[in-house]
């Protein structure tokens, strides 16, 4: 016997108004008087004890950092190292980088039965990448693209969503045309990042191409999902209001203050607390990672810069937490106020 | 797989003129992979210096490789459910003569669980299992490879031990007093 005829696969997750991410940013507005609120895809950030931190804060969609899919199927310790999960970690978008079908097809067999869709990432601009033809070099290849999210769609049935996520042209009509072939390819959803490959993150977004592309492609009747510059929540209406589409994805916002769907201005004490907890309670971080994530929150918080420097020279996780602890009124979880706090707790005032 | 006699041929997707350096800035030609085996996904890719590069396929053999480890041995992707720690015995994944602790997911996993320990504050627990992982850890430092874990290791061991020699001075102090 092969062993093929003994692997046995898993069935996708039954999709339903609880874990589907169709759903969810179909009814959003109705049942919440909110677009959605999704947490979207960051190199090497987006691990579990972060997506877990942002699903505490009114985020109804997280997705994974982008996984390469060649080295997915091929390799099991970069599985063990990109992709980890649990029960609560659902609605789930496992986005991928990839630059050939079949690579593609393969890595949706081995994440779906664990996942509530797969995301294709079309949006990332870092040079190595696009040189692989991965990342945002795909909305300038949409023959291939195309076809992909077809047979994409097609092994995955209504079983997994299908998202995929762009970059705007800088022609807008070029991002029209691929839209609305994507959307007759099958794909569920599209989102929609409003810089060129080229502009740089400190230009501000282009809502305008945007609303441009959304008004465009309306009788296709396919969500779109804004991305860029959403800071703070009162740019999750006005991205909503300009650009007219179902839902926001916030990126590098949430990545300093994970709770800002929530409402809250800066990062509160008790984000950071919790996301503590979930990094230690969920097997640990690379430390670099876990010190970054903490930079992020600290310093959206605005810590004494002179504590912020000092935080960068703490060499692992355990000195961290004595850091913390010499620091401020460090709350594990279980004790009372743990996650509660929303300023910094100063020790020492 | 069945799907993937469903991929029809990619086409040559050479850098497209019109998408060169349109904004005058070097490196910025978009690479349109050629696909050279699309059963295997074997692609010629540009590198930055122009130069091509083949990025290997993976035979139908190895693929099926990979997926009867995914999903019969590893059970699918790491599970880390809250209070997961608490159903695994630390030592007895220390004894797995499975464990290969020259590998480092599987020394940051151990790493880890006395790092919980010490976020925990059971620093008697945290200290007896660093002292065991800090000998079985050692010979594995080639060239310094690991030392920042050993550091770490060091570290908490120490101030464990510290930690408690103080509560057990507070409670004496406390007793006597009383």
């Amino acid at each position: 016997m092969s062993i093929s005829e003994l692997v046995k696969i898993p069935k996708p997750k039954i999709l339903s108004s609880r874990n589907d991410p169709l759903h969810i940013i179909r009814t959003r507005k109705t049942t919440h008087n909110r677009p959605a609120t999704i947490a979207g895809p960051m190199v090497r950030y987006s691990k579990l004890p972060f997506r877990q931190v942002c699903r505490d804060y009114d985020v109804d969609i997280v997705y994974t950092p982008m996984i390469l899919a060649r080295e997915f199927v091929r390799n099991n310790n970069a599985r063990l190292a990109d992709f980890s999960i649990n029960e609560q970690d659902s609605p789930l978008i496992v986005q991928v980088g990839v630059n050939n079908v079949a690579d593609l097809l393969k890595f949706v067999e081995m994440v779906a039965p664990y996942c509530d869709g797969v995301g294709i990432n079309c949006g990332c601009p870092i040079k190595e990448q696009v040189r692989e033809g991965i990342g945002c070099a795909l909305i300038y290849n949409p023959e291939c693209y195309v076809r992909w999210s077809q047979l994409s769609n097609k092994i995955m049935g209504t079983a997994l969503r299908l998202e995929t996520k762009i970059r705007i042209h800088e022609d807008y009509d070029q991002t029209v045309d691929l839209c609305r072939r994507l959307s007759d390819a099958g794909v569920d959803w599209i989102s929609i990042h409003g810089r060129t490959r080229t502009t740089r993150s400190s230009q501000p977004v282009n809502l305008e191409a945007i609303k441009y592309i959304v008004e465009k492609i309306k009788d296709k009747n396919i969500p779109v999902i804004a991305n860029g510059d959403c800071f703070k929540k009162c740019d999750l209406r006005e991205i909503a209001e300009v650009t007219k589409v179902d839902g926001v994805m916030a990126v590098r916002g949430l990545l300093a203050n994970p709770a800002l769907f929530a409402g809250y201005e800066t990062c509160p004490w008790g984000c950071v607390e919790k996301f503590w907890y979930y990094t230690l309670e969920f097997g640990g971080l690379p430390y670099q990672l876990l010190q970054h994530h903490l930079y992020c929150m600290l310093e959206n918080m605005k810590l004494e810069k002179n504590l912020l420097k000092e935080m960068m020279d703490v060499k692992n996780t355990a000195a961290l937490i004595d850091w913390f602890e010499t620091n401020f009124i460090f709350k594990r979880f279980g004790e009372i106020g743990f996650g509660e706090g929303s300023t910094i707790p100063y020790r020492r005032k | 797989m069945s799907v993937i006699s469903d991929v029809a041929v990619a086409r040559r997707a050479d850098d497209a003129s019109g998408y060169s350096r349109t904004n005058g800035i070097k490196n910025q030609s978009i690479t349109k992979p050629l696909s050279l085996d699309d059963s295997s996904g074997e692609v010629l890719v540009r590198k930055a210096t122009g130069k091509s590069k083949v990025r290997k396929g993976q035979s139908e053999e190895e693929y099926q490789g990979q997926l009867h480890q995914y999903f019969e041995v590893e059970q699918g992707p790491k599970r880390t459910d809250i209070g997961w720690m608490d159903k695994v015995d630390p030592m007895a994944l220390l004894n797995d003569p499975e464990k290969d602790l020259q590998i480092k997911n599987t020394r940051q996993k151990l790493t880890s669980f006395c790092q919980r320990l010490y976020y925990q504050k059971r620093y008697a627990e945290c200290a007896a299992l660093c002292d065991e992982l800090l000998p079985r850890y050692e010979p594995f430092n080639k060239k310094n490879k690991i030392k920042r874990e050993l550091e770490e290791l060091e570290y908490m061991a120490q101030q464990s031990k510290n930690i408690l020699r103080i509560n057990e001075a507070t409670e004496s102090i406390d007793k006597i007093r009383m």
